[in-house]
């Protein structure tokens, strides 16, 4: 007998991963991530850091696939330049991958930052309300008036450039957004009879806050971060590109398209292949995003 | 509508004052002294401590503040300035000309730009964002979303570079450097910079449009008899642009941060190359100006975007003009388009 | 027969979706006389919006298609129809009153245009003339005719319902689909739209399919009813009949689950279980897994429509003979 209803229910985080994974181009996304981060994980056993920031002067501009000796801790070794050589003869697939380091990096811990502070700052808006609320959000609403990069390259250029003042400022103006997101969340999740129900059995604030109201605002915040990795790492090769942010010789991928710059003619290689790294890094994290935002999103649910 | 816009206006002093404030402490917790930076390498420490005296830079935090938006009166007359709100915010260390006189003079060219970046993001992705949503899964749609994916993962001075690399160095169809006197050399920068809007507005007018399709009154209005292009143009169009007309005020900030880097890979005299090079030479009154000018130019627009948004959405209005409308309650003629809001 | 307004024949719709296919409506026939009003009565999700949808040609797309089945509306068969001429149909022969008032409305233009919409669309008549019958048809439902200017916000839930019902009405429709049409709303509302819809049925002599989930509501206004379940119509005949004596365990199973104030009762019986996935359907009667009289056969054998006491009813409890 056939039953009535369906026999097979699945967890909320069966159902997620089964409707993320129908979606073909999140899932390349995903691997495209992965791929960069073992990368980025194991650089130094691709090409090791002292090479890719030493120059190589007579090989400068060597073109895709060509071979050439190179002097590496003093002997001198035959190196295949897969991707060719900058304007100083570095590898420029050695200074892609060792940017790619920096890079994840930089999304990661900008991301963390942002989400922790702001998620924090939005709970406790969202959930004591008051004074304390009109402040976090009137501050969120006077740094969402800003552009984010406006904002960014202002920090970074008053402070002067450095790794620090990077991820400072990229972290602090990815802040609000979370503010407004967790603030709503709350405010959606605050009166509803669970939390009621946890408050009558006299559970404390901070107990109600992590236990049932964070989880229930994971999803946009989730989707979010997901795209604001994205917008970092873009963040940071902008600022690099305008020598704000990382400083050569140490590799990064913004740093490399400002250096190939007056280069377009003589070397367009140097300027290609970098800027496809950070083409298809964003690119991935966006699809992810999207995919997420699809899986997660119950609205679109049937 | 009076109320509301005095309302809306109203609520920008607030965040007028926080920017500024904001610009302000950067630059006031900032290292390095500019008065160190602005003499010789041998100078005295005296001579130092003079100098920030004329420079005002020995006040307080908030005596700073002050004279930042409303003038500084020096001991000397060579470090004096109205203030940001008589758009004077002194001289440039490196040039000696008036920060603002050079912004006002080069903005007219990032405003050019823009304008011609912004009208060619809106003329593609609107109708590309209603054509994709209304044949959702076909072909068209297909290629529409990739596009618009790509265009919004690709760093508009890597997309102006490989413009110049195929267009200028290959092809040779249009000049690798741009100025406003030559609209041929717009053509490439106003690609590289409309290229990020055009797929942010893509992807959110086509969203907007598959939200409003599915909406009840869309049913209702097919119900009726309508013609599909009726109910798409008049019912779903106008719906589904009121978030697009935030999102497209939310990318004139977007323009203006990708015009500092669109103007400088195609080295055109703009605010962007302005800001660049003032932070290059550690220019910090120029750097400030160029800061704030921007936020506010910002600000403004959105201002204006929500006073559009009122117009297009008549509940938003309505919460300030009930009484107004109760007023002309009864009047016969309000069901023609003319007082449409 | 054939001189029926409406006649549907064993239409079949279907839903497909990336997972699954949904059977929505399975095997429907009906019969319409002009000016009979019907009332379809059945729990969510038995397919009752779903053959109003199309009947108007309006099923969500690409989603939802009619597999087999035809429905002929004046000798006319719409599942055939030029989507132009479905056009003209629209609003001006066929008309629907939908299920959600607060949504049903364009929050963007003023009630009084989106009604003359209507009329503008299939009568060529001027700006004037539109508006003028625009009042009338406001009038006619109960709102003053200086508010035509206002917007769908500025109404409360019933008086919205009132608009989306002179919409319907604006071009004296021959057949009206009613979905719902109170479920939304109020109960002290409830009873007034009800009423105007009848009243206008009855001066306007329209054909009436008027969809509900409620027997009360149903019983006030139709002279016949078709009880669906599962996308199938379980039994057919007129209200007094069915009211009087339901033959199929299910329709007994829905009065058996609403309080009668004509009887003493214990408690309120309902139907155990609960109703089938319509992408998976149960064998035989899509009823037996819930019939308290289930035979072996019910599952095997899909019982056919029989003729019983004036009325239809598909439930091998009743074999001709």
């Amino acid at each position: 007998m056939p039953s009535p209803v369906k026999p097979h229910p699945r967890t909320p985080w069966q159902e997620f991963w089964y409707r993320f994974r129908k979606n073909k181009l999140a899932v390349v996304g995903m691997g495209v991530i992965l791929l960069y981060v073992s990368i980025a994980l194991f650089a130094d056993f691709f090409y090791s850091w002292d090479f890719v920031v030493g120059n190589q002067i007579p090989n400068a501009f060597a073109t895709v696939g060509t071979k050439a000796v190179v002097e590496l801790g003093g002997k001198k070794v035959e190196h295949l330049y897969i991707l060719g050589a900058d304007n100083f003869g570095r590898d420029v697939l050695g200074r892609m991958i060792h940017g790619a380091r920096v890079s994840m990096i930089i999304g990661f811990i900008t991301i963390a930052f942002a989400v922790l502070v702001g998620g924090s700052l939005g709970a406790i808006a969202g959930f004591y309300g008051g004074v304390l609320e009109t402040i976090i959000m009137r501050g969120a609403d006077i740094l969402l008036a800003i552009p984010n990069m406006l904002f960014a390259l202002a920090i970074v250029a008053a402070m002067g450039p450095s790794f620090q003042n990077l991820l400072l400022a990229i972290g602090i103006t990815s802040v609000p957004i979370y503010v407004r997101l967790v603030r709503a969340s709350v405010l959606t999740v605050k009166d509803q009879e669970f939390v009621e129900a946890a408050r009558a059995l006299g559970a404390r604030d901070g107990r109600i806050i992590v236990r049932h109201v964070l989880p229930n605002c994971m999803a946009p915040v989730i989707v979010q971060a997901t795209l604001g990795i994205a917008q970092s790492i873009l963040s940071a090769t902008f600022l690099s590109f305008l020598g704000l942010g990382i400083q050569p010789p140490a590799p990064e991928w913004g740093n490399m398209l400002s250096e190939a710059r007056p280069y377009i003619i003589s070397a367009p290689h140097t300027l290609i292949f970098p800027g496809l790294a950070i083409m298809t890094v964003i690119l991935a994290y966006n699809l992810i995003g999207d995919g997420l935002r699809d899986a997660l999103d119950p609205k679109l649910r049937r | 509508m009076l109320r509301y816009l005095f309302h809306r206006i109203l609520q920008l002093i607030p965040v007028i004052l926080g920017v500024t404030l904001i610009v302000f402490t950067l630059t006031y917790i900032a290292p390095g002294d500019p008065a160190r930076l602005l003499l010789p390498q041998d100078a005295s420490d005296e001579d130092v401590a003079q100098l920030k005296h004329a420079m005002g830079l020995d006040r307080s935090f908030f005596v700073q503040y002050y004279h930042f938006l409303f003038g500084y009166d020096g001991p000397g007359d060579s470090f004096d300035y109205k203030g940001l709100f008589a758009l004077d915010l002194g001289r440039s260390y490196v040039s000696n000309r008036p920060v603002f006189g050079t912004i006002l003079e080069r903005f007219p060219n990032t405003v050019l730009l823009s304008t011609v970046a912004l009208c060619l993001s809106i003329l593609v992705s609107i109708p590309f964002g209603i054509i994709s949503a209304t044949r959702q899964y076909s072909k068209i749609d297909m290629v529409v979303t990739v596009l618009a994916l790509v265009g919004i993962s690709m760093p508009a001075f890597w997309l102006g570079m490989l413009l110049i690399w195929i267009f200028s160095v290959q092809l040779k169809l249009f000049p690798s450097l741009a100025v406003p006197s030559n609209p041929l050399s717009i053509v490439l920068p106003a690609l590289t910079l409309a290229a990020m809007s055009t797929a942010v507005q893509t992807r959110m007018t086509r969203s907007s449009m598959l939200e409003v399709l599915r909406q009840d009154y869309i049913r209702t209005a097919r119900a009726k008899g309508l013609d599909e292009r009726v109910v798409i143009r008049k019912h779903a169009l106008r719906n589904a642009l009121i978030p697009v007309v935030t999102v497209v005020g939310i990318q004139v900030g977007q323009l203006l941060v990708g015009a500092v880097l669109t103007e400088t890979v195609f080295s055109y005299p703009g605010i962007g190359t302005i800001m660049v090079d003032a932070i290059n030479r550690k220019d910090t009154p120029q750097i400030l100006a160029s800061v704030v000018f921007m936020a506010l130019i910002f600000a403004l627009v959105n201002l204006i975007v929500d006073i559009l948004y009122a117009f297009i959405d008549p509940r938003i209005k309505a919460q300030y003009v009930q009484a107004g409308i109760r007023k002309k309650r009864g009047l016969f003629h309000a069901i023609s388009r003319k007082t449409t809001p | 027969m054939g001189k029926a307004q409406l006649s549907i024949q064993n239409l079949q719709v279907e839903y497909h979706t990336d997972e699954e296919v949904i059977h929505a409506v399975n095997g429907i026939s009906l019969d319409l006389e002009e000016g009979e009003s019907l009332g379809l009565v059945g729990e969510t999700g038995a397919g009752k919006t779903t053959l109003a949808l199309s009947i108007l040609g309006l099923l969500p797309k690409p989603n939802g298609r009619i597999v087999d089945g035809s429905i002929f509306f004046e000798g006319k068969e719409l599942s055939k129809t030029s989507e132009e001429e479905m056009r003209q149909i629209r609003g001006n022969r066929i008309s629907m009153i939908f299920q959600d008032p607060m949504t049903s409305l364009n929050p963007i233009f003023p009630v009084g245009e989106q009604i003359a919409e209507a009329l503008e669309v299939h009568f060529s008549l001027t700006k004037e003339q539109a508006e003028k019958k625009t009042a009338e048809l406001l009038e006619l439902v109960g709102i003053p005719r200086n508010r035509m200017g206002e917007y769908p916000h500025q109404f409360s839930g019933g008086m919205k319902q009132r608009v989306v019902i002179a919409m319907a009405l604006a071009c004296n429709p021959k057949l009206l689909l009613a979905d719902e049409p109170t479920t939304a709303l109020d109960v002290t509302i409830q009873a007034q739209v009800l009423r105007m819809i009848r009243d206008l049925k009855r001066r306007m002599r329209t054909t009436l399919i008027l969809i509900s989930h409620d027997l009360g509501v149903v019983a006030q206004i139709c002279n016949t009813v078709a009880i669906m379940y599962a996308g199938k119509i379980m039994e057919y005949g007129k209200i007094e009949d069915v009211f009087r004596n339901p033959l199929h365990p299910y329709t007994e199973g829905l009065f058996a689950s609403i309080p009668r104030l004509d009887r003493t009762q214990r408690r309120l019986s309902s139907i155990p279980g609960l109703i089938p996935d319509p992408s998976n359907l149960p064998t035989g009667c899509v009823f037996h897994p819930r019939c308290p009289y289930r035979m072996g056969v019910c599952e095997k054998t899909v019982p056919p429509l029989v003729e019983w006491e004036g009325r239809k009813v598909h439930c091998l409890k009743y074999r001709e003979g």
